[in-house]
């Protein structure tokens, strides 16, 4: 068997079988309950992977499909996506970039055997009252996927990327795309006066989803680099709909094929996002849907928006930030933007050695993606992931009218809620690290040799 | 981006939209009850916060409610 979602799930169950649920009684996910039970672990601060056995089609229906919840909702699971016995920040980002450089050519497969195949929906069978779609939060605008989105650009490169779909109609779904390579591949074709093929595969392998938000250049095919991540080369199949035109994968769990519809835009949303806000409703784009299918039983990943899982799915978004403030100045050690406590805000520890460096650092990263508007960079004794440590250097080695930069007319992220603009964006950056042009008090601790060599067990009794 | 809030004319409930829906000639969409409707139709539309009168505010925010109509304009 090939790399799939089953293969990871069966090693989950038995690597990590305490990262793994399974709800067994029947769910109707366009009705939140799906969400809900997601949402009540993440209250209880527990973050397993939630597989839905039995869930409802968007009619109240029993499907043959599952659910999958929480795939990204710890390190531990990103890791075991990534063949990484370590769960912590650092060895991820590293093994990131390493398996991203790895490109590796896909395969072609046989259509007829592909698991991918097993049953199929064409044309006027098409009906995605059909499948299970979900609600998530309160004000979402209706039922959605979270899925990946395949495309080809005019120079035959393809490109993965993660949008979010919501229910129209029976065989049309609305797609957001932020301005990155899939909105370019469909301003190129619209321009034109052509819809853009695309396949949207609703299930595989955790690394192939992590693919989706890497940020690699537009020149990348990202089949290639998906194979790199996965550790094998993905196998492909012609799509049913546009057959060599647009490849998909073999061994993905459910797959709908369709086309961007050039001159064609629909309402969409509200849709809770990773920013933990309910985004407003918004002019978006429209999919039609000429083929669905899948395997026997067919896994959906599902992310859930707003919550934890979402952050951790860009995890790959901040593995480029970090190579790319590094590349700027070597002395970067450490970077925390999943899990800073802000979906904007990057932290930077690095081992200053000249003044300005935090700034270039900043900079750096910040041109890297527009997720980033605010930059705190610390020194090597601050760990950037402890937040409490974070704000006493901010308050500390801080003086607001020398340390403090603001940036304008950046490209900002454009579902910041806090945005005047449609795209741009303020920026601001931190230098939170001490001076080396003048002296500056020492950390008040006790004698270093006495930390290291003390037994505290010699001094306690009991 | 600026949002504006709006209430589904069917079910009566708010919610809220992209400021760049407010001037195009589009249906807007009622998240809880599904209606697709006009903006004419809308009971309430309020771009700037309903919070945002520094002065001459009301307790609990302003709304359509709370603006008096003089009598000779009601008649």
């Amino acid at each position: 068997m090939g790399m799939n979602l089953t293969s990871w799930l069966e090693r989950l169950a038995a690597e990590a079988p305490e990262e793994l649920v399974t709800v067994r009684r029947p769910v109707e996910p366009a009705a939140f309950e799906s969400a809900a039970v997601v949402d009540a672990l993440e209250r209880q601060r527990r973050y397993p992977a939630v597989l839905f056995e039995q869930v409802r089609d968007l009619e109240g229906r029993p499907t043959d499909c599952r659910i999958l919840n929480n795939t990204f909702g710890t390190f531990k699971k990103i890791a075991l996506a990534l063949g990484l016995d370590s769960d912590q920040r650092m060895p991820l980002l590293e093994r990131m970039l390493e398996l991203s450089g790895r490109s590796l050519e896909p395969v072609m497969g046989d259509p007829a055997q592909a698991p991918v195949r097993h049953w199929a929906w064409q044309d006027d069978d098409v009906d995605l009252t059909r499948l299970p779609m979900i609600r998530h939060t309160e004000l979402d605008g209706g039922s959605y996927f979270t899925p990946i989105v395949v495309s080809r650009g005019a120079q035959g490169r393809y490109n993965v990327s993660w949008n979010r779909m919501q229910y129209l109609d029976r065989d049309h779904l609305a797609i957001y795309m932020s301005p990155r390579h899939l909105w370019s591949y469909f301003a190129e074709a619209e321009a034109q006066g052509r819809d853009l093929p695309i396949a949207v595969v609703l299930g595989h392998h955790p690394a192939f989803h992590l693919t989706g938000a890497l940020l690699t250049p537009l020149d990348a095919d990202e089949y290639a680099v998906a194979g790199g991540v996965m550790g094998a080369p993905l196998e492909l199949i012609p799509s049913l709909t546009f057959g060599g035109e647009l490849l998909v994968p073999a061994e993905a769990e459910l797959v709908l094929e369709g086309r961007i519809l050039a001159g064609q835009r629909c309402v969409e949303g509200p849709f809770g996002e990773f920013t933990g806000y309910a985004g407003p409703q918004r002019l978006s784009w429209v999919v039609e849907i000429s083929a669905v299918y899948g395997k026997q039983r067919p896994t959906i990943i599902d992310i859930f928006p707003c919550y934890s899982e979402h952050m951790n799915a860009h995890l790959p978004i901040e593995a480029s930030i970090y190579q790319r403030a590094k590349q700027a100045v070597p002395g970067v050690l450490k970077t925390c933007w999943v899990g800073s406590g802000g979906p904007f805000n990057l932290i930077i520890s690095l081992a200053k050695k000249t003044e300005g460096e935090p700034m270039r650092a900043a900079l750096a990263a910040i041109s890297a993606s527009n997720f980033i508007k605010h930059v705190i960079v610390v020194d090597e004794d601050v760990d950037p992931e402890d937040l409490t440590q974070v704000m006493w250097a901010l308050s500390s080695r801080v003086q607001a009218d020398q340390d403090l930069s603001i940036l304008k007319n950046l490209q900002g992220q454009v579902l910041d809620p806090s945005l005047r603009h449609e795209i741009k964006t303020s920026g601001m950056v931190i230098d939170a690290t001490r001076p080396l042009d003048r002296p500056f008090p020492r950390r008040g601790e006790v004698p270093g040799q006495l930390r290291q060599s003390l037994n505290l067990d010699d001094y306690l009794e009991g | 981006m600026d949002i504006f809030n709006v209430t589904c004319p069917s079910c009566g409930r708010e919610y809220y939209a992209d400021m760049l829906l407010y001037s195009l000639p589009v249906e807007l969409h009622c998240p809880f009850c599904g209606l697709y409707f006009h903006k004419k139709d809308s009971p309430a539309m309020v771009t700037g916060s309903a919070n945002a009168a520094a002065v001459a505010k009301v307790p609990g925010g302003l709304n359509p409610k709370s603006i008096y109509r003089p009598r000779r304009e009601k008649e």
